[in-house]
């Protein structure tokens, strides 16, 4: 296998030419040149030489033999690929983010093939030779434009077809037929009695008011009558029409919102914590809240709206050009112009308007961001150049305000002077034919009066394609969640484990939150059931990251995890989160009740064995002291209670819990000395029996370790028991003398 | 390397005991020292990609690296000089104060480190779906990237100022948003 990629035909030949790309072990070009300007060259590994071409034909040529090690650097926007020749690095090729992680598995295959060809040299043959494949992550662009796909998702915003996202939001209404059905019948008849009052004037004005031919006075009055109650039947009529379609169309638009929104909602619960990570949760909450009801938005409002104005145009032009076909001719004169401005004013202000919301939003946010802040403010005596912050800020909603109000009341008149030629023309152009006799003087009043009718529609629909875009923006923003998949993925043959003996093996683990900066670096380890390992380590070494593997909330880049020698990516998710417990340092407790939030994980269990378990966990004595014993309401984050407390509550339901592996993740709250033991004691009844990774930080936790692992810069430096450890005078050694020193500090702090 | 938090800065506590050569200035290092190198004292010299720097004649490092400590603000000034276990040797507080080859060195450390094209001119701008398309000029000639919600990756560090993150992570600079010529500010605006 290779790494090959598209290799352009001018280097392709100079490098085979012979065609084919046998030999080639890995082509990929850098986007860099290496004096840093945009650029191509190609880097080419075969069996024994590196090369590198640029654009010019200019490059490097090593022989492997001279190369001792190669390295990835990864700079700010970018990295370089070097490699140590002779003593010195030499630089192979510059690249930009968009290719650090290729350069980077690049590095590490030519490491492998250097050290292969040592090994070689030496006459060993154990080895297997390297390989390098293609990026599987390649595939996650999309085949159209080579955008990089969120993780998980194979729908490419960029290349989304609209009628795509119009036909899956027609989906959402299919459990709706009828009461659709319903809605359009309303709309239609709406529409066709909206139309008649606009043409009575013609008989009102040629029969009733100025006949042309003679009539008697009683029968002019009976056709008077006649036309306005047909006026008043008509406008109420469309009224009623109108009340019964803006209900049905009320409840089916929120109801598919809600539909939606609840799928949504659901959905995101069981997304992979990777993916809670790479996304503010401020724009998540968004999604779930503010796409869902600008859909919401745009199925009540304007879906039917924009319906009954098509209906109305349509209906208007056919009266017009049946009642006079020439002078319609003349009237949609304007109409070209009017729907080409409208659409270019509308464009305008939306963008400024846009500007307008962004600018309010920073002022809102400063307000709040300095009114939570104001003890600091206080304190540091910064008044004035908070309130002069605030002043600029404002001023620039201000400009922004301004500038929009401006452009609109500068715009909008010219519009309607447009707009508003069509009449004058058929008042001209009309009044003529009237003079001449071919236009009764009605015709040219209901002409008129269609007329103000048809420009409305008009006007609007010039900005539809807008409106049309915006709202499935929302939608396919709502979609592209659905359709992301959780990067923990249950694997299609995944066993059921019912039960767990708690053996725990890491094979070579290397993980990183971002592929390519691993945190956990190549770690192994084998942990014995009912072991209890302590984790040690500076911030940053990677102890929780270890551990959120373990819990299987991220899955590992490369190497094993094995639970009772099964790959944990094969275990069913379910069975093992039932064996797995934690007690994490932030201890998070639900709103709800002592109770609830101790039988959190089992719900079922009887409130006899909560009671066990808080007893175990040296809490059940403070909890039945409290006023409401079990049923007090624990506050957000469970203010109304101590640290201590609260702590106990975590390791009771841990207890309830009853896992065969136990992450513990110690606090370092400082408690008093009584409260310390009693949290120890319930510690050492969870423990018991249980194969335990404990993040300690309390020299006594790590004294009852039955092994520890010191962790630096994401590998194992040091492992062995306590006392072993403390004799080697390693890096252990040295944390705990830093610890004892900070504990004397404390200790004359106090 | 990437830069991990500064190890060396905040807690000094758990920093070994000193194995590195002494610094002209600072024969005992305090560790809540700030040390300011004298640019007169410096010579810095190419070796490979490397580069190696000299501190009056005293003492010699290998590899260091050159950091800005405000890339964004004060980009020319203030480089922290870090040797190869990224231990602070010392900060410069104003490298046009250093020897004519020491600071074209510096310069090009620096040029190689901090890879953020400057936009010079805006060709072309698409935009679909959110996911815009640009095609630009820059100071290290021209690029098309990709930028997909704009309203978190452009950022306005200080007023007329912009960056853009585009989905690679890649950044781009405006170090002057009126600086540009105006078919290329209406082609921005367009899309702020």
């Amino acid at each position: 296998m290779a790494l090959i990629e598209q290799i352009p035909t001018r280097v392709h030949e100079h490098l085979c030419p012979n065609g084919g790309t046998d030999g080639l072990h890995v082509v990929i070009y850098a986007d860099l040149t290496r004096t840093g300007r945009f650029g191509q060259e190609w880097l080419v590994v075969t069996d024994d030489r590196v090369r590198v071409m640029g654009a010019d034909g200019q490059g490097l040529d090593l022989p492997l033999e001279q190369i001792v090690s190669v390295s990835a650097d990864s700079l700010v926007g970018g990295g370089a690929l070097s490699a140590a020749v002779d003593g010195r690095m030499v630089e192979l090729v510059r690249y930009t983010n968009a290719r650090e992680r290729t350069f980077s598995r690049t590095a590490k295959f030519l490491n492998e093939l250097v050290e292969y060809r040592r090994e070689l040299a030496k006459g060993s043959t154990e080895k297997k030779p390297p390989e390098i494949h293609a990026d599987e992550e390649e595939d996650n662009r999309c085949p159209r434009c080579k955008l990089l796909l969120a993780e998980g998702t194979k729908v490419c915003p960029a290349c989304l077809r609209k009628h795509k996202v119009i036909g899956r939001l027609a989906g959402y209404f299919k459990p709706y037929v009828w009461q659709l059905m319903y809605v359009s019948v309303l709309m239609l008849a709406g529409t066709g009695l909206n139309l008649i009052p606009p043409y009575l004037p013609r008989p009102l004005m040629d029969q009733v008011l100025v006949p042309t031919e003679a009539a008697e006075a009683g029968q002019r009055i009976r056709l008077l009558g006649f036309l306005v109650l047909a006026m008043l039947l008509a406008r109420a009529g469309h009224q009623v029409l109108g009340i019964l379609q803006g209900r049905a169309v009320a409840w089916l638009g929120a109801r598919l919102s809600h539909d939606l929104r609840t799928e949504l909602y659901s959905h995101l619960q069981f997304l992979s914590l990777g993916y809670f990570d790479r996304r503010k949760i401020g724009a998540i909450v968004a999604r779930v809240t503010q796409d869902t009801s600008s859909l919401e938005h745009a199925l009540i409002d304007m879906v039917p709206y924009v319906a009954v104005q098509v209906l109305t145009l349509i209906g208007i032009c056919a009266v017009l050009f049946w009642m006079n076909w020439q002078l319609t001719v003349l009237v949609l004169v304007p109409a070209p112009a009017v729907v080409v401005l409208s659409r270019a004013f509308g464009r305008r202000l939306m963008r400024l308007w846009h500007r307008f919301f962004h600018y309010r939003q920073r002022l809102n946010a400063g307000v709040n961001d300095s009114l939570s802040g104001i003890r600091v403010i206080k304190a540091f005596a910064q008044e004035r150049k908070e309130a002069g912050r605030f002043s600029e800020h404002s001023r620039e909603v201000f400009e922004a305000t301004y500038l929009a109000e401006r452009t609109w009341a500068t715009l909008f008149p010219i519009l309607w002077f447009v707009t508003s030629l069509g009449a004058i023309i058929v008042w001209y152009v009309g009044g003529k034919q009237v003079i001449s006799g071919l236009v009764t003087p009605g015709t040219l009043m209901a002409f008129v009066t269609y007329l103000t009718m048809l420009y409305g529609p008009l006007q609007f629909l010039s900005r539809i394609s807008d409106w049309l875009a915006r709202s499935l923006t929302s939608a396919q923003q709502v979609f592209e969640v659905l359709d992301t998949q959780p990067d923990v993925r249950e694997a299609a043959d995944a066993v059921p484990m019912p039960r767990i003996e708690g053996r725990v093996e890491l094979r070579n683990v290397t993980f990183g939150y971002d592929k390519h900066k691993p945190v956990v670096k190549d770690v192994s380890l084998d942990v014995a059931p009912g072991e209890m390992i302590g984790l040690v380590g500076h911030s940053g070494a990677g102890k929780s990251t270890a551990i959120n593997l373990i819990c299987r909330l991220y899955d590992v880049n490369e190497g094993q995890l094995l639970i009772d020698g099964v790959d944990i990516r094969r275990i069913h998710q379910q069975d093992l989160r039932r064996r797995i417990g934690v007690v994490l340092q932030d201890t998070f407790l639900f709103n709800g009740t002592i109770l609830e939030n101790i039988a959190y994980a089992k719900p079922e269990a009887g409130l006899e064995e909560v009671m066990i378990a808080a007893k175990a966990a040296n809490a059940h004595d403070f909890i039945v002291s409290k006023p409401d014993g079990y049923d007090s309401v624990v506050g957000e984050r469970g203010q109304m209670l101590s640290g201590g407390e609260r702590q106990r509550i975590a390791i009771a339901r841990a207890i309830l819990h009853d896992p065969r592996i136990l992450i513990l993740d110690e606090a370092t709250s400082s408690v008093d000395a009584d409260t310390e033991r009693q949290i120890q004691e319930a510690i050492a009844r969870l423990v018991k029996g249980r194969t335990t990774f404990a993040i300690a930080h309390r020299l006594s936790t790590l004294r009852n370790a039955d092994r520890l692992v010191v962790l630096k810069d994401g590998r194992i430096a040091e492992l062995g028991t306590h006392d072993e450890l403390l004799a080697k005078k390693g890096e252990f050694h040295r944390l705990v003398e830093i610890q004892k020193e900070m504990s004397r500090i404390k200790a004359v702090e106090r | 390397m990437s830069q991990t938090t500064a190890a060396g800065a905040g807690r000094k506590v758990e920093r070994p005991p000193v194995d590195r050569p002494m610094t002209a200035s600072d024969a005992k290092p305090d560790a809540a020292t700030l040390t300011i190198l004298d640019p007169k004292e410096l010579r810095f010299a190419r070796a490979g990609v490397e580069l190696r720097l000299t501190v009056g004649d005293r003492c010699s490092y290998p590899a260091v690296k050159v950091l800005r400590a405000f890339p964004l603000s004060q980009p020319q000034r203030h480089l922290s000089v870090r040797d190869t276990g990224n231990r602070e040797i010392g900060v410069i507080a104003d490298p046009g104060k250093l020897d004519e080859a020491s600071r074209r060195l510096v310069e090009e450390e620096l040029d190689r480190r901090y890879l953020v094209p400057v936009i010079r001119r805006v060709i072309a701008v698409k935009e679909w779906f959110g996911t815009v398309d640009w095609q630009v000029e820059t100071d290290r000639g021209e690029v098309r990237f990709t930028t997909r919600n704009l309203r978190e990756n452009l950022v306005q560090p200080s007023p007329g100022r912009l960056l853009l993150t585009d989905v690679e992570g890649n950044r781009y600079d405006v170090p002057q948003f009126s600086a540009l010529d105006s078919r290329s500010q209406g082609l921005l605006m367009g899309h702020l």
